[in-house]
């Protein structure tokens, strides 16, 4: 089955006057064997990305601000030039082709509404232009308005709708031009959390009406969990593997790619021992299957640590010096008796408070070398 | 702060000072070329503005200003929008067609007529580059282009004067609104002609509709165009109403006056609508 | 992202932009320093400063410059302390009343300076000031203030009233904060309206023939009588003595502009 959008071998420029803010990236950790051939007025951003989406599926590319993502929407898009690489629209080289003639919709971070349209006339706008009959257009238009659930709204001016309506209007102009590929930039970034669940449900029917290939960026995971099949995290100017949450999840494929979750706690330790390795840390030890000696971090979510009664089977007893409250979870300052300390992420059943002594385990971690 | 003090500030200072600069000379100037033209000043006859509504070379004078004033601010406006439409993307470009632009700005309408006069004139500076290609051997070959019934001399001078300053306009605008409108319409399949015709264009007017509106009415009232370039038959308007005050004898004064009423009926209803725009804008 | 087609069309759209522009002066200086440029001749027969001579020779041109000078200034310094306040006080009221004074002023500039000349004329003359200077000046103030309010209500509009609010926050008084605040940030403001006032004045036409009744003359109504007495070579002359001040005062507001940190536009 041919993937409806495949890239390959793509270089993202930064247009130095749009983007100011550049994530710096120390020249070493550059794998590409290209050289960093900058054009006049541009920064290199990201290298080498290749990646496929099928029809229907839906990647979410996940970084930081300033990492390269818009940017590689926008060149995926055509709106932005494109050095080297290819990208492929259902096996059609679409390479040197316009934006207007690639059948990929990219629907920016705050949606682009025509001003001077009202909200139908926006939505038929792509129908429009191509010739469909005002009438034929308009139906459809209607019918896509419906099924995002804003047809109250069809005789508005753009700029009387609410920021979630906006969305949805955008979405049902974007159903309305029957793309191949749909490029969502941070569709969910500017919304508050009441509004937030109404819009995950449009993109959810939009991407099962449309039967698109969707690709959206985000900093957020929980909006990439929330919509998408596959997951790639924007690391050291490169794209990493696109895997299912799950998976990303359980073994992230870098230290950065961790952090940009959010989920870990970060804790450091020494990896050691002839045989099967062994992460030493202030709490105790366990098992590092596969990981390299030498200092290390070990990633750990707050469902793999477990608390138990100091001194339990030997273990380090360790002290509660802080306990910060959050949203999800609880981090907790531990230290031990040479007045090292670590942060750890625990439940909202724990009950411990500073001042008083524990031992913890870790049941599962994922570890990479720190420097 | 309270609600009497809040008032007096946001609505009564204000009003007063206006009334005071503003509205007091307009409205005495108005209020004498009423009581001009209906006989209470200047020991005129009344009953003049019934005669000039119904003097044909009133209305044909009307006409005269009008064409130039659509003809001219027309041609200015499509040739800013062209040419804006061209430079708008281009930023180096665009910076010095702007500066270019900006030259015609502050040349005084007179210079203006002088210099448009010397161009176009049949004794003029194209006249004699004719001559010297032998396209013609006298002056009178040559096309008259001032002095015309049409106007042209005078409408060049409008359009001299008037497209750098809607080109600004369009520039300035343009820069303002980015180019996110019409990324949106090109991934959503429009040509980049149909991006500019059914969103740029639209936009671009609205915006520029004021300033079009102000152009307009500009040129309608100027008298120093007309009174360099234009024919003597039918009179531009501004130059109907001058005439007829400097002439000698009353009534011919309260002609002047009564037309000039008529005038400020066209301005002020202008005035209106360029208010009007400029609050949806 | 710049579309790079057809690069070719646009300089040569910017060539002819060019010419364009600077034909019309390229024609008044030819023709002012022109000497013995007669029918069919393309290009003057010779140059020299002539017509330019004449032009400032005569006492009544210089009396007319001076005059047009002297109303200018005084149109720019007078406008400007009317129309600041004006505009600062409309910005700041209620909406109906924004729009009254917009309309207004914008009524000022859109009656033709005939109509308004011919009304003032009537008036000018009951106040006694028919045929002077003084009542030229008056009726020059009236376009005047009305572009000046119309610029001052667009800055005041604009404005971030948040800094005279930190200002008073922070002990400052009224005095103290027009000083320190609004005074430096107005700067940039104040020279445009000083270079627009003055040359609305400048370039007047039609109040200063009504109003003056021909009893003023200034270098506008000058360089008319030139050329309708056929001294065209004198008329370029005068018409560009017209133009290069107005080149002059509108780009030394625009440096003085650039040289301004100004936050309100």
């Amino acid at each position: 089955m041919t993937a409806a959008l495949e890239v390959r071998q793509l270089n993202v420029l930064f247009e130095l006057s749009a983007e100011a803010a550049f994530a710096g990236v120390p020249v070493t950790r550059i794998s590409s064997s290209t050289p960093l051939d900058e054009p006049p007025g541009f920064r290199v951003g990201l290298i080498d990305v290749n990646l496929t989406v099928a029809a229907g599926d839906c990647l979410a590319i996940l970084g930081a601000s300033g990492s390269g993502k818009s940017s590689l929407l926008r060149t995926i898009a055509g709106l932005q030039a494109m050095r080297t690489g290819t990208v492929r629209v259902k096996g059609r080289d679409v390479t040197t082709r316009p934006a207007e003639q690639r059948s990929i919709v990219y629907l920016h971070q705050e949606p682009v509404l025509f001003p001077h349209l009202s909200v139908l006339e926006n939505v038929a706008f792509p129908l429009r232009i191509r010739g469909v009959s005002k009438d034929e257009a308009y139906r459809r238009a209607v019918d896509r308005l419906m099924t995002l659930q804003v047809g109250s709204v069809m005789g508005n001016a753009p700029d009387a709708l609410s920021g979630g309506q906006r969305h949805r209007v955008a979405l049902a102009r974007a159903l309305c031009a029957e793309p191949d590929v749909l490029l969502l930039d941070e569709p969910l970034a500017s919304l508050d959390p009441a509004v937030l669940s109404d819009v995950r449900a449009a993109l959810q029917v939009a991407r099962t009406v449309s039967g698109a290939a969707m690709v959206l960026v985000t900093h957020d995971l929980d909006d990439a969990l929330a919509i998408a099949s596959h997951i790639s995290a924007v690391s050291w100017c490169s794209l990493t593997e696109a895997l299912t949450p799950d998976d990303l999840l359980r073994t992230p494929p870098d230290l950065e790619t961790a952090r940009l979750l959010g989920v870990y706690a970060e804790v450091s330790g020494v990896v050691s021992g002839v045989g099967e390795p062994v992460f030493t840390w202030i709490g105790g030890q366990l098992q590092a299957p596969g990981a390299a000696h030498g200092a290390a971090v070990a990633c750990v979510r707050s469902h793999e640590t477990a608390l138990l009664a100091p001194g339990t089977a030997g273990m380090e007893v360790l002290s509660v010096v802080g306990r910060t409250e959050r949203a999800h979870e609880i981090l907790l300052e531990l230290r031990n008796t040479a007045g090292e300390t670590a942060v750890v992420r625990v439940g909202h059943d724990v009950a411990v408070r500073p001042g008083e002594s524990m031992s913890i385990s870790i049941r599962h971690a994922r570890f990479f070398q720190s420097h | 702060m309270n609600a009497s003090s809040r008032h007096a500030r946001t609505v009564v200072v204000p009003l007063l000072m206006a009334g005071t600069l503003l509205g007091v000379p307009i409205l005495v100037s108005i209020g004498y070329l009423v009581a001009g033209a209906l006989g209470w000043v200047g020991n005129t006859s009344s009953g003049a503005v019934g005669r000039m509504l119904t003097d044909t070379a009133v209305w044909r004078s009307v006409m005269l200003s009008l064409w130039i004033a659509t003809a001219g601010t027309a041609i200015a406006l499509i040739g800013a929008l062209m040419i804006a439409l061209l430079f708008g993307r281009d930023r180096r470009l665009d910076r010095l067609a702007q500066r270019v632009a900006a030259l015609p700005l502050p040349v005084p309408t007179v210079a203006t007529a002088v210099a448009v006069l010397l161009l176009l004139s049949q004794s003029g500076w194209l006249s004699r580059v004719a001559a010297q290609m032998h396209l013609i051997t006298t002056p009178a070959q040559f096309p008259a282009l001032v002095y015309d019934p049409w106007a042209i001399g005078v409408i060049v001078a409008v359009v001299w004067k008037e497209l750098p300053f809607l080109l600004l306009v369009a520039l300035s605008l343009q820069s303002l609104r980015g180019s996110a409108l019409i990324d949106a319409a090109r991934t959503l399949g429009a040509t980049p002609w149909q991006a500019t015709r059914t969103i740029t264009l639209p936009l671009l007017l609205r915006g520029m509709a004021p300033s079009i509106v102000a152009v307009f009415v500009f040129v309608l009232g100027s008298l120093e165009l007309p009174l360099v370039l234009a024919p003597s038959s039918p009179l531009a308007l501004p130059m109907l109403i001058q005439e007829r005050r400097q002439a000698l004898g009353a009534d011919s004064h309260a002609d002047a006056y009564a037309i000039a009423l008529i005038a400020t009926a066209l301005a002020l209803s202008t005035a209106l609508l360029h208010e009007k725009l400029r609050s949806d804008a | 992202m710049t579309p790079r087609r057809m690069p070719i069309a646009r300089s040569l759209l910017l060539l002819a932009l060019t010419v364009f522009a600077l034909a019309p002066l390229a024609i008044l200086i030819a023709t002012s320093f022109a000497r013995g440029w007669f029918y069919p001749a393309a290009v003057p027969a010779g140059f020299d400063g002539g017509a330019w001579h004449d032009l400032f020779a005569d006492a009544a041109h210089r009396g007319a410059l001076l005059n047009s000078l002297l109303l200018g200034i005084a149109t720019a310094l007078t406008a400007t302390a009317c129309a600041l306040p004006l505009g600062r006080a409309a910005a700041a009221g209620a909406r109906p009343v924004r729009r009254a004074v917009a309309l207004l002023a914008f009524a000022a500039v859109a009656l033709p300076p005939v109509v308004l000349g011919v009304g003032l004329q009537l008036t000018v003359l009951s106040l006694g000031l028919g045929g002077t200077l003084f009542g030229v000046f008056l009726s020059h103030l009236v376009p005047a203030l009305g572009y000046l309010t119309l610029v001052f209500l667009g800055v005041f509009t604009r404005w971030d009233t948040r800094l005279e609010e930190a200002a008073a926050t922070l002990g400052a008084t009224a005095s103290m904060r027009w000083r320190i605040v609004l005074l430096p940030l107005l700067r940039r403001p104040i020279t445009e309206a000083l270079a627009l006032g003055f040359l609305v004045s400048w370039a007047q036409v039609a109040l200063t023939l009504l109003v003056g009744g021909g009893a003023v003359r200034t270098l506008p109504l000058d360089v008319l009588a030139m050329l309708q007495s056929g001294q065209d070579q004198r008329a370029a002359a005068g018409a560009l003595a017209l133009t290069i001040p107005a080149l002059i005062v509108l780009g030394a507001s625009r440096i003085a502009a650039r040289n301004t940190a100004a936050v309100v536009a």
